[in-house]
């Protein structure tokens, strides 16, 4: 029975299936590069990260944050996990009414929760541990000890999570019924975790600078001192770190004891503390949550009637309320910290020019994570996208009136990023304008965009907020990248292009085409392929969507 | 209030029409069943005449206006309820139907005198101010034709109306319909279930594998109807 209740649950797993039609190809080859662009990123920063600290001779204080940090994330992801197999999956409601043991059911689940975890944990280490095993030459048996860790490591968090799933899914509970204090915990949630990932991102970054220096770094020995003084509270991570590093059997040994001991104590804990409420909170979850509004709605016109429905419709829906408010609301603090930090990392480098570009390529960027969402508009109708098609106001009014209350939203908070960033000198007045102008049409680029191909092509059978619902987002998104991309890199060559040839320089292609060109003259021919391009992309966006309207 | 001529429709990929060459006239004051099996084509039909799914050949009139020609006056004079009663479920109840209402620009005083209405007729008084997406299946049903009717259009359209409906809002329903049609509107309906449409149709036209088999009238042909469809069912 635990097999097939096993099976079941990895079959379900499994991403829906998507039609290899001509309108899908291009969605689904978008994912492919961006999923392969953002692990290969991923690879290069932890092997950098790891390089620099064998080199600075940190072994012991990289293994053992490397431990530490996987432990906090299994324990993270495995709560949402846990919350969202074991008290909110709507299988529940099935296997309760089966003639199965709801114990089954409950030790099936978590074997699932484990293997996911299990995934996670040896791409981890994989691109860590792993990747300093190689750097630092180590043998066979060093690599066996690692999968033995990567198999046993999350098994910890597993079982610390399912204790700690039981408060947080009692205040999720709460949150539920209260839809502005659950997007007001998002954003706090968010805006600290990353005001915390940028200040550890600094740090990194400044291991970094200090080894692409030289071979034989110096560090202060106070700072080594701080660093090793830190992970010795990482008493965990620190037996996982003897046993990987002890190349003696005895010591293996010993120190794999200490991990199932710790195992047992904690599995036979949280088990009877998981019997006595589990099925307390399962059956406090399959309650139903009466959700009323206090406020009676007010007679509108029809167009101001689609935008406060959409408004509510985006506002209620957790996964659309945390792009569409929480990462706009996010937008200023996200733009500021990221543009102080790589202006930091970007003037020790090849100096403060580098600022203006970098500030587009971010805005932009932000801009396009911010309005993710407005490629799903369609989609995310599901059933009732009927409405829209029977109701009489033109679709064309439609669509521009329910993408109105991002673009206000994302308005406010690029005017909001560029007066910041402009107030605290990262820019000057003129450049803030300039690329407030940019990140406007650019707005207007993706959106027109990327609602014309999901209106073409709408995923209207896809799993609510899953990947394939976006699947007409995904090439767009990486279309507005590589125009982001692109931009920002111009801008950034802008100031250097006038260092590199200040005199009148010719230019000549195949002795055909001869131009004498200043870098000046460059320079706003440059602005002007920029205006042209960023233009043409709103402007073939919005056509592109009234020809998708008109012809439907 | 309805013409159809020649309706013909093909989805991309299939390798026979979903329905073909068919052509129908309602007039006002009636209720027309279209009865038919599982994937027999009503669906589709229904789709075509409120403008969801474009089709290859006919044309469609509602009320003096081609649903390809003039789609917004067309759409003004119809009220649509899909056989999946799909709504928009993050919204209340009441705020559903005044979404409803605001489109087709229905008066405060007209809306809240027809919610109050169809809110006791359905017993939905005290659900109305919480989100659909909390409402049980019938529920999320009443809601959806309260919705679709709140305009009170000339021509309504309803695919599977009644189905997973409890006996009491059952009857209300059909008692309501019978009002309706007073008023000089016209309805049109589909069912699989033959007693429901005798019961209440004037009319009732058969469909199979897309195409019309034949049209009935309720009073005159019983004895044709149930041959017609115990016929198709046999196949």
């Amino acid at each position: 029975m635990m097999l097939l209740l096993l099976k079941n649950h990895l079959k379900r797993s499994r991403p829906s299936q998507l039609n290899l039609t001509t309108k899908n190809i291009t969605g689904i080859t978008a994912i492919f590069i961006l999923s392969v662009g953002l692990l290969g990123l991923m690879g290069f920063v932890l092997f950098q990260i790891t390089d620099s600290f064998y080199r600075l001779g940190l072994d012991d204080v990289y293994l053992k944050a490397v431990f530490f940090i996987l432990l906090i994330v299994l324990i993270i992801y495995e709560v949402v996990n846990i919350i969202k197999q074991l008290y909110q999956n709507d299988d529940n409601f099935i296997y309760l009414k089966l003639p199965i043991k709801t114990e089954t059911v409950f030790l099936s689940k978590v074997i699932f929760i484990y293997l996911k975890q299990l995934i996670v944990s040896l791409l981890f280490l994989s691109l860590t541990a792993g990747v300093y095993g190689l750097v630092s030459h180590q043998g066979g048996g060093y690599f066996v000890r690692l999968i033995i860790i990567g198999i046993l490591l999350p098994f910890i968090p597993l079982a610390l999570a399912s204790v700690l799933s039981i408060p947080v899914s009692k205040l999720l509970r709460i949150f539920k019924k209260n839809r502005t204090l659950l997007t007001i915990g998002l954003i706090l949630v968010l805006g600290v975790f990353f005001i915390g990932y940028i200040t550890f991102v600094e740090l990194i970054l400044k291991f970094i600078d200090i080894t692409a220096a030289s071979n034989n770094p110096l560090i202060r020995p106070e700072v080594l001192e701080e660093l090793r003084t830190s992970v010795q509270y990482m008493q965990l991570s620190k037996v996982f770190y003897n046993m990987l590093i002890n190349a003696n059997f005895v010591a293996f040994v010993l120190n794999l004891l200490i991990i199932l001991a710790l195992l047992t104590l904690l599995s036979v804990g949280s088990y009877f503390l998981l019997k006595y409420f589990y099925f307390k909170t399962i059956n406090e979850q399959n309650e139903k949550v009466i959700i009323t509004t206090k406020h009676p709605p007010k007679a509108s016109r029809p167009l101001i009637s689609i935008f406060k429905k959409e408004f509510k419709t985006l506002s209620r829906n957790p996964n659309d309320a945390f792009q569409a408010i929480v990462m706009n609301i996010l937008m200023p603090i996200f733009v500021f910290f990221t543009i102080k930090l790589t202006s930091q990392a970007g003037e020790l480098a090849v100096g403060e020019e580098i600022v203006p570009g970098i500030t587009i390529l971010t805005i932009l960027i932000f801009v396009l994570l911010a309005n993710g969402f407005q490629g799903t508009i369609i989609s995310r109708q599901k059933n009732a996208y009927y409405i829209s098609k029977i109701i009489p106001v033109p679709m064309f009014q439609q669509i521009i009136f329910r993408i109105g209350f991002g673009y206000i939203l994302s308005i406010l908070m690029s005017t909001i990023s560029i007066i910041i960033i402009v107030l605290s000198g990262f820019i000057g007045v003129f450049q803030g304008v300039f690329i407030y102008v940019m990140a406007i049409v650019f707005l207007f680029g993706y959106t027109f965009n990327s609602v014309a191909s999901d209106y073409k092509n709408p995923q209207l059978t896809a799993n609510e907020g899953g990947f394939d619902e976006g699947l007409n987002m995904y090439n767009n998104l990486l279309f507005g990248l590589l125009i982001a991309v692109g931009l920002g890199l111009i801008n950034i060559a802008l100031p250097y292009l006038l260092k590199l040839f200040p005199q009148m320089r010719r230019f000549q292609i195949m002795k055909i085409f001869i131009v004498d060109l200043t870098a000046k003259r460059v320079n706003i021919l440059l602005y002007v392929v920029m205006f042209v391009t960023i233009i043409s992309y709103a402007l073939f966006g919005f056509f592109k969507l009234r020809k998708a309207v008109k012809t439907a | 209030m309805l013409k159809i001529m020649n309706l013909t429709k093909t989805y991309k990929g299939a390798l026979k029409p979903a329905v073909k060459n068919i052509n129908l006239s309602l007039h006002k004051g009636e209720i027309f069943g279209f009865l038919g099996l599982n994937g027999a084509g009503k669906s589709t039909t229904f789709k075509c005449i409120t403008g969801i799914q474009t089709f290859d050949a006919g044309t469609i009139i509602i009320d003096g206006y081609d649903i390809s020609k003039e789609p917004l006056k067309a759409k003004q004079a119809l009220g649509f309820i899909p056989d999946n009663h799909a709504t928009f479920e993050e919204l209340t109840g009441r705020e559903y139907i005044y979404f409803m209402a605001d489109v087709y620009q229905v008066s405060k005083e007209l809306r809240d005198e027809r919610i109050k209405m169809f809110a006791e007729m359905f017993s939905m008084t005290d659900a109305l101010d919480a989100l659909i997406k909390t409402y049980s299946h019938g529920m999320k049903q009443k809601i959806a034709i309260m919705g679709g009717i709140i305009h009170y259009p000339k021509l309504w359209i309803l695919d599977e109306p009644l189905v997973g409906l409890d006996p009491f809002s059952m009857t209300e329903i059909k008692n309501f319909m019978k009002d309706y049609i007073k008023l000089g509107n016209t309805i049109i309906f589909s069912s699989h279930v033959l007693e429901i449409v005798m019961d209440l149709c004037t009319r009732v036209g058969i469909i199979h594998n897309g195409e019309i088999k034949g049209f009935f009238d309720t009073k005159e042909d019983i004895k044709n109807i149930y041959s017609h469809y115990e016929a198709i069912k046999n196949q």
